[in-house]
């Protein structure tokens, strides 16, 4: 008896022992169980969520870059034959899938800090802060895609198994639903923008402006919903009304501020920063680089200069718009030391002349990597909010002198004239112009003030202008640019299929129910 | 092995001999006390031995030391000596004490001892099939490490290294590839240690297998079907490679030494553009710029750099490297005490600067006869080993950073006489690449790695009863990886870049161990049943971690690796992981009247590497008859022996990290934001885990058969095998939305199926002259079923150059072979007949097609690609499947000649019908940028004078994609080793202390029979069973001539 008591015995530690030697946890990386419960772990969630901003298929890049290839500039990289930016690529393109899969990256770390959130120990006031943030960038990303693809898979809760691949595509109606819903909930819960003193945090100043753009966007094309003109003016209004935000005086200080890091959260209200932790381009960017005026010099910053302009961009600028100058270079860099600037000739051709917003000799740093910078992208800016609620001002309530005071806020800025209500009349916008003049001036200004921030295309989309002016524009770079004339590849190439992108094929082969769009 | 094998069978018979001695010995007057010794021919005592009286019924077995002991009844004078597997043996006795018997072992390859998993059996019984390398043969190739002599020697066993470089990976794989995206290596046993992957994987930090001299490895078996590696469970899938090593022999000490010394030098060089064949191409590509360069505006013509020797790249970064290895040993004991000790130390130069090999190893084994029953012993190894040298083709982030595009793009000429390229880092003439002076660069970079390695394994056996004997052992590893690195000032990296000089080290630590037990059951009933059963216990962890740091912009560059806390810090490294396995395992070999035989495996595996799943159950059956016992085969004289053998079992591959079932929460360097101008680490969902995973399991059967005719002079084997592999452990695409990229599931399923035949004889047996040869050669196909959820077909991009990041030239899909070639169908170039010419400008015709570009681009000697769908574009519909690296049969063939001293071995090996994806010539032979040579091929491209040509003009290929034209045939047949000796007549040396010597010269990588273009057919740098047979700047392979010694003291 006692010997089979042992044997049980000693048989059942060593089963229970056996157990526990095969239990392995890992050591050196945490279990997501078991996060999500400190502020520190909450905050470094939700950072999580704000780096997928940051990224080449992002902000580091291709959304300022490729993505936005417009009627403004060519592309000035002769030995390109394929890429999104020609306008011929196809679904199997390395860039589309990589935006593609930078948002829902950034979607899935929102989702789930989303569902964790409530489970951690933190204050109910900053939870709500927390989701607030995360809500609004799930919303902004969502955005991002509906924009560049239509109709895409709306995931509102995160991926929990490594089945769970197919998914339809959500009609874009209802994509932008959710949008606004989202950010409308999450302007209630983030803080304003004056609790801080940079301009990288999502605030109500940002959720109010962005949701001005999100309703612009539906007002316009593909949605057409003409009841979001009242939406897009009442949230660009709220912006205004808070008081805090208001112009720069010097238009191209702002430029030199995002290059410099430094912050002005009067007028840029979110601007997505750049490191330089190590020297990639994950926290690095591509701002100034990529674009830029071209320079080999490691001490200004190399530069490969590569988006460059357009004739009739050039020459939309008014006579005494400053802006001008300052979004086209009007110098060169010496090839050698200490790589003086040499003014362009008055004679040289136009097209030589490039996006040369954000210029690498103001960024910070001491030494400067090549192909990456650390100057920040401003994706909100006060005067993109001022011209946008005088669009919805024009639409709902025709060229009210509310409207004509937000533009010519804007231009005086960028006519060198003070700033105050003083009425300038080389700066101000023709008086008694018809709300159809004035949709013209209003869409004209914006080209001029907010170039090469990748909001060409977008613009050009919604109002429905995208293939005629790639047209007009390749039209005009085959006549007239000269050598350059490879430029006019993207407007060549572009057709009614363009306003959107090709769903990465690795979607469509993965996941069952997802289908293409049209002509891809 | 073979001797405790042996010994359990004695004790079987003593069993039987004492059972005699008892009932039949009688008391007998006038007798003779008769004592003595029974021994092998290598003094080793034999145990068991029935000793008998000739004509009487007296007999005697020997005893544990050999020993006997028994009286002569009167009028007998003669003794009969009687063992199994040994000449029967009579003997007059002359003097009645201290006889001294030897028996010879009578040979049949039957008798051979295999070595299978936790045990060992012979020929005769085995089920399974299992190849036994022939170690004499292999050991004859100045290697440092066994695979890399192992190509060609065993059917169904296919080798490829990836390139030239000493120590580069191997890649083993045994019956053809059955995981998509896991490993394929096969299981590694040494003496007791498991090693599952020797290219890294857990246990190995250190490649075990270049801690291992060749001439320490007693024995190779290669476990190939299920019955044969089901006991190795859920690692079995890939086969098994049992590697035991030398022991020593009971006798006088033997010392031997072992040593060569020789040369290595290219095989091949790539042929360039010489200096006016150069500038006549740029004057193709850029006429304005060459004019105002090299012409100096009208001063010279093309012509004038007709004499100019310029500079051969090649010849500055290559060198006659030598070679090197030293093997003293020394070996002997008493019968009950065996020692072995061996020490080697190897040099390998790799044949571009400053690059290498160098080993450092010892060796210890004793075995001790504790008592009758009980029998300890151990093995050490330590090894040291250092590897150097830039890798030359494992940049992937553009191609121009791959080494030896800096050979063969830099230019041989400049147009000033004060500009000196061989000194200068960079060429100003260069822009847009990365190229840099290859030798500058290669000699001021560090890229080392250092490793230390010990293994140690200890057993004990205990005879509990004759046949039933107890076997325990231990085995325990520790191993240090150093990986340093280095970029000097004078170095690519030092001089350009963001980083400036650099420099950091990672260390990689890892332990491992395992003790194994089973108990082993053999004895024969009635004389026709024979019963070898097993069941074994085992448990293994293995644990490691890893930590380094890098910095960059070092202050001193002078201070090298040692200054690298002065730096920026960049990344620091850390990790840990654990991983363990418990297993049971049975197995019975059952064998009927030595004519049928029949084994059972079952394994059951625990490991903690599987969440939901830890158990895995892997059984087999195998069953074989000696149809040459059979009457009918007996009445044909000339079939002296033949076997049928057929098996079927379930095997495993657990191939995954040890955490793959986890989701991880990670948080790295880019995985932060900033606010504020302050960094803040980001946390995210890294991984997406699954708890459900299990094992990836594979079916297999066989048929085989071994037959030999005329007395054993010829044997032939012929296998035929089917395995169907599922629930693959696949790395499976999801679709982006999800948030993931990939993530682990068990899905999938290939099949392979093949034949094997190895023939191989005594070609010619007289006494002087011998001549022995072997050939084997083996048929593999290989077919996708399934990839995951979806999926029909997944392409694979290769990375080697960011421009090609869009293409895949790869291509899996359900029906097909895994990892073909995939792209376009390259059509020659336009010539002008497809163009309507109006004035000078051609406009291409309406019904051509353009190849990618707009169609008033498209100019005459362009590359032109097929187009298949018919709508005058070249895009993604007309891509199809454009090669198949996949061998359509490999093979080896051996002649061993002997003649008095001298002996020759030459040693073939072949690849057949394998096609390469050459990359190299996609940059090398397209003349796409500027000041960038080309191979000596381009030369006959297409020019308005030579419009014939279908290689594409001067800027006629800047559509990036993969076509026809770099697909190549990779066949070859290599004369891999051929070593000729001559063995001192052992007379001559009798007045000395050596006992033999003999003297050798080999060659290694003589001759390659190929039409392949690049330096070498057997290559993959990209190495993965997607993306097999892929080369661009792959490190030249070396032929190695040695002069050798061997002797014994």
């Amino acid at each position: 008896m006692k010997k089979i008591f042992y044997c049980i015995l000693i048989s059942s530690v060593f089963f229970t022992s056996c157990k526990k030697f095969l239990e392995k946890t890992p050591k050196d990386f945490l279990s997501p169980e078991n996060y999500y419960k400190t502020k520190p772990e909450i905050d470094a969630a939700l950072t999580g969520v704000y780096d997928m901003l940051g990224k080449s298929g992002t902000y580091g890049r291709y959304l300022f870059f490729e993505m936005d290839q417009a009627d403004d500039s060519y592309v000035g990289l002769s030995s390109w034959t394929q890429d999104i930016a020609l306008y011929n690529a196809g679904p199997s393109d390395a860039k589309l899938a990589l935006t593609w899969s930078n948002l829902y990256e950034g979607i899935n770390r929102a989702n789930v800090l989303l569902e964790r959130v409530d489970q951690s120990s933190i204050k109910d006031s900053e939870k709500k802060v927390a989701k607030g943030e995360a809500l609004f960038l799930r919303a902004y990303f969502y955005f991002l895609l509906t924009v560049n693809w239509g109709d895409v898979p709306l995931r509102l809760t995160s991926t929990k198994s490594t089945a769970d691949v197919n998914m339809k595509r959500t009609p874009y109606k209802q994509v932008y639903a959710q949008i606004v819903s989202d950010m409308e909930a999450a302007a209630d819960m983030v803080n304003p923008i004056t609790n801080y003193t940079y301009g990288s945090r999502v605030t109500q100043s940002l959720v109010w402006g962005i949701l001005a753009r999100v309703n612009l966007k539906m007002a316009g094309a593909p949605l057409k919903d003409k009841s979001r003109w009242a939406e897009a003016r009442k949230w660009a209004d709220k912006v205004i009304k808070t008081n805090i935000h208001s112009l720069n005086n010097d238009y191209s200080d702002v430029f030199i501020k995002l290059c410099s890091d430094k912050y002005d959260i009067k007028e840029v209200i979110w601007e997505i920063e750049f490191n330089r932790l190590n020297g990639t381009q994950n926290e690095e960017g591509s701002l100034g680089s990529i674009n830029g005026i071209g320079t080999s010099s490691t001490t200004i910053g190399y530069s490969y200069g590569a988006k460059k302009t357009t004739e009739a961009y050039y020459k939309s600028f008014g006579t005494g718009d400053l802006r001008r100058d300052w979004t086209i270079n009007d110098y060169t860099y010496a090839a050698t030391a200490p790589f003086a600037r040499v003014p362009i000739l008055a004679t040289a051709s136009l097209y030589t002349r490039s996006d040369a917003k954000f210029r690498r000799e103001y960024e910070a740093n001491s030494t400067k990597f090549n192909g990456t910078t650390t100057i920040n992208f401003p994706v909100l800016r006060y005067a993109d909010v001022l011209l946008m609620f005088a669009e919805a001002e024009n639409e709902v309530n025709g060229p009210t002198t509310a409207a004509y005071d937000a533009v010519n806020l804007v231009r005086r800025r960028a006519y060198g004239v003070a700033l105050g209500k003083a009425t300038n009349a080389q700066a101000d916008l023709t008086p008694g112009l018809d709300a159809i003049d004035f949709r013209v001036a209003v869409r004209k200004e914006r080209s001029l003030e907010l170039g090469y921030e990748a909001l060409r295309r977008f613009d050009l989309v919604r109002w429905g202008d995208f293939l005629s002016a790639m047209k007009n524009a390749a039209n005009e770079i085959s006549t007239k640019a000269g050598t350059n004339s490879y430029g006019s590849r993207s407007g060549d190439n572009a057709s009614s299929r363009d306003t959107v992108f090709a769903i990465p094929s690795r979607e469509i082969s993965l996941n069952h129910d997802a289908v293409q769009n049209n002509g891809f | 092995m073979q001797k405790f094998f042996t010994k359990r069978k004695n004790w079987l018979f003593s069993g039987i001999g004492i059972l005699i001695a008892c009932i039949f010995s009688m008391p007998v007057q006038a007798q003779t006390k008769v004592s003595g010794i029974v021994t092998e021919t290598n003094g080793d005592a034999l145990i068991g031995v029935s000793v008998m009286v000739k004509g009487t019924k007296t007999a005697t077995i020997t005893n544990a030391q050999g020993k006997f002991q028994l009286t002569i009844p009167a009028g007998s004078n003669t003794l009969v000596f009687k063992y199994i597997g040994f000449q029967e043996r009579e003997i007059v006795v002359q003097k009645p004490t201290d006889l001294k018997v030897v028996l010879t072992e009578t040979r049949s390859n039957l008798d051979d001892v295999v070595v299978i998993g936790y045990g060992t059996t012979t020929r005769r019984e085995l089920t399974g099939s299992v190849a036994s390398v022939n170690m004499t043969d292999l050991q004859k190739a100045p290697v440092k490490s066994f695979d890399e002599a192992l190509a060609g020697r065993v059917a169904g066993v296919q080798v490829t290294s990836s390139e030239g470089k000493p120590g580069s990976t191997i890649d083993i794989v045994i019956r053809g590839t059955n995981s998509i995206t896991q490993n394929n290596s096969p299981l590694f046993v040494i003496d007791d240690m498991i090693f599952e992957d020797p290219n890294g994987g857990v246990t190995a930090t250190v490649n075990p297998i270049n801690s291992l001299d060749p001439n320490d490895i007693e024995s190779i078996d290669i476990l190939k079907d299920a019955v044969a590696t089901a006991i190795y469970g859920a690692r079995g899938s890939n086969g098994v490679v049992i590697i035991t090593t030398k022991k020593g022999k009971a006798g006088k000490p033997v010392i031997s030494y072992d040593g060569y010394y020789g040369i290595s030098e290219s095989n091949k060089r790539m042929n360039l553009l010489n200096g006016y064949e150069f500038v006549k191409l740029q004057n193709e590509i850029d006429p304005v710029r060459t004019k105002s360069l090299y012409l100096k505006n009208g001063a010279l013509t093309v012509d004038s750099y007709k004499d100019v020797a310029g500079i051969n790249w090649e010849d500055q970064i290559m060198r006659t490297a030598a070679m090197q290895n030293h093997y003293v040993s020394m070996a002997g004991g008493s019968e009950s005490t065996k020692y072995n000790v061996s020490i080697s130390n190897l040099k390998q130069e790799g044949i571009i600067i400053n690059s290498g090999f160098n080993r450092t190893q010892a060796r210890l084994g004793f075995d001790q006869t504790l008592s009758k029953k009980l029998k300890v012993g151990a093995t050490a190894n330590f090894a040291k080993t250092k590897l150097y040298g830039t890798p030359t083709s494992t940049t992937n982030y553009t191609n121009s950073l791959n080494l030896l595009y800096s050979v063969w793009a830099y230019r041989p000429v400049t147009a000033s006489d004060d500009l000196d390229l061989l000194h200068n880092g960079t060429d100003d003439e260069t822009t847009g690449d990365s190229r840099f002076n290859p030798v500058l660069t290669t000699n001021d970079e560090i890229r080392e790695t250092y490793t230390t390695s010990f293994n140690g394994s200890a057993y004990a056996t205990y005879n509990i009863l004759p046949s039933l004997t107890l076997r325990v052992s231990g085995a325990y590893n520790e191993s240090i990886r150093d990986v340093e690195t280095f970029n000097g000032p004078n170095s690519r990296s030092g001089a350009y870049g963001n980083y400036l000089v650099s420099g950091g080290k990672i260390f990689y630590n890892s332990t491992s161990w395992a003790n194994n037990n089973t108990l082993t059951f053999l004895k024969r009933f009635n004389k026709k049943h024979l019963v070898n059963a097993m069941a074994g216990l085992s448990f293994e962890e293995a644990n490691g971690n890893n930590y380094g740091g890098y910095s960059t912009n070092l202050p001193n560059p002078s201070l090298g690796i040692d200054g690298v806390k002065q730096g920026t810090p960049n990344s620091i490294y850390s990790g840990i992981y654990s991983s363990s396995l418990i297993s049971t395992f049975f197995r019975l070999i059952y064998t009927y009247n030595d004519k049928y035989s029949f084994t059972a495996t079952q394994r059951a595996d625990g490991s903690s590497r599987f969440g939901d799943n830890k158990w895995g159950y892997f059984p087999s059956v195998g069953l074989t008859w000696q149809m040459g016992k059979e009457k009918f085969i007996k009445d044909l004289k000339v079939i002296s022996t033949a076997k049928l053998r057929t098996s079927f079992g379930k095997t495993g591959n657990n191939g995954i990290s040890p955490y793959a079932t986890y989701s991880s929460l990670d948080m790295n360097n880019s995985s932060g934001y900033m606010f504020n101008n302050t960094d803040n680490k980001g946390a995210f969902l890294g991984a997406l885990g699954n708890k459900g995973l299990k094992w990836e399991t594979t079916d297999q059967y066989d048929v085989g058969l071994d037959v030999s005719f005329f007395k054993e002079r010829i044997t032939f084997s012929a296998d035929a095998y089917y395995k169907k592999t599922y629930d693959l452990l696949l790395n499976a695409d999801l679709p982006t939305s999800t948030g993931f990229a990939a993530a682990y599931k068990n899905i999938g399923t290939v099949r392979n199926r093949g034949l094997e035949f190895t023939l191989s004889g005594d070609v010619i047996k007289s006494r002087d002259f011998k001549w022995n040869s072997s050939i084997n050669i083996s048929f593999n196909r290989n077919k996708v079923l399934a990839l995951t959820e979806n999926q029909s077909y997944k392409t694979t991009a290769v990375f080697w150059g960011s421009q090609w990041d869009n293409e895949t030239p790869y291509l899996a899909q359900i029906g097909l072979p895994l990892g073909l070639m995939y792209g376009y169908i390259y059509d020659g170039t336009y010539k002008y007949d497809d163009f309507d010419k109006v004035g000078n400008t051609y406009t291409l015709k309406g019904n051509i097609t353009t190849n990618g570009k707009t169609r008033n681009d498209v100019k005459p000697g362009d590359a032109k690609y097929k187009d298949l769908n018919g709508d005058l574009l070249i895009n993604d519909a007309d891509r199809v499947i454009i090669g198949n690296p996949v061998p359509k049969h490999t093979g080896g063939f051996i002649n061993n000649f002997s003649y008095k001293g001298f002996d020759l071995s030459v040693f073939m090996q072949w690849s057949y019908g394998n096609d390469i994806l050459n990359a190299n010539r996609l940059i090398l032979e397209s003349g796409s940028a500027y000041s960038t040579n080309q191979f000596a091929s381009y030369a006959s491209r297409w020019t308005p004078e030579n419009p014939n040509s279908d290689i594409p003009r001067a800027l006629g290929s800047t559509k990036n994609v993969y076509s026809t034209r770099i697909i190549e045939d990779g066949s070859f047949l290599r004369l891999k080793t051929v070593s000729l000796g001559y063995t001192v007549k052992p007379t001559w040396l009798k007045s000395t202390i050596i006992k033999s010597i003999r003297a050798y010269a080999t060659a290694q990588n003589l001759y390659t029979w190929t039409n392949y273009s690049g330096y070498d057919p057997e290559v993959s740098v990209k190495s993965s069973a997607l993306t097999p047979g892929f080369d661009y700047s792959a490190y030249p392979r070396a032929k190695t001539y040695v002069f050798g010694l061997k002797a014994t003291f």
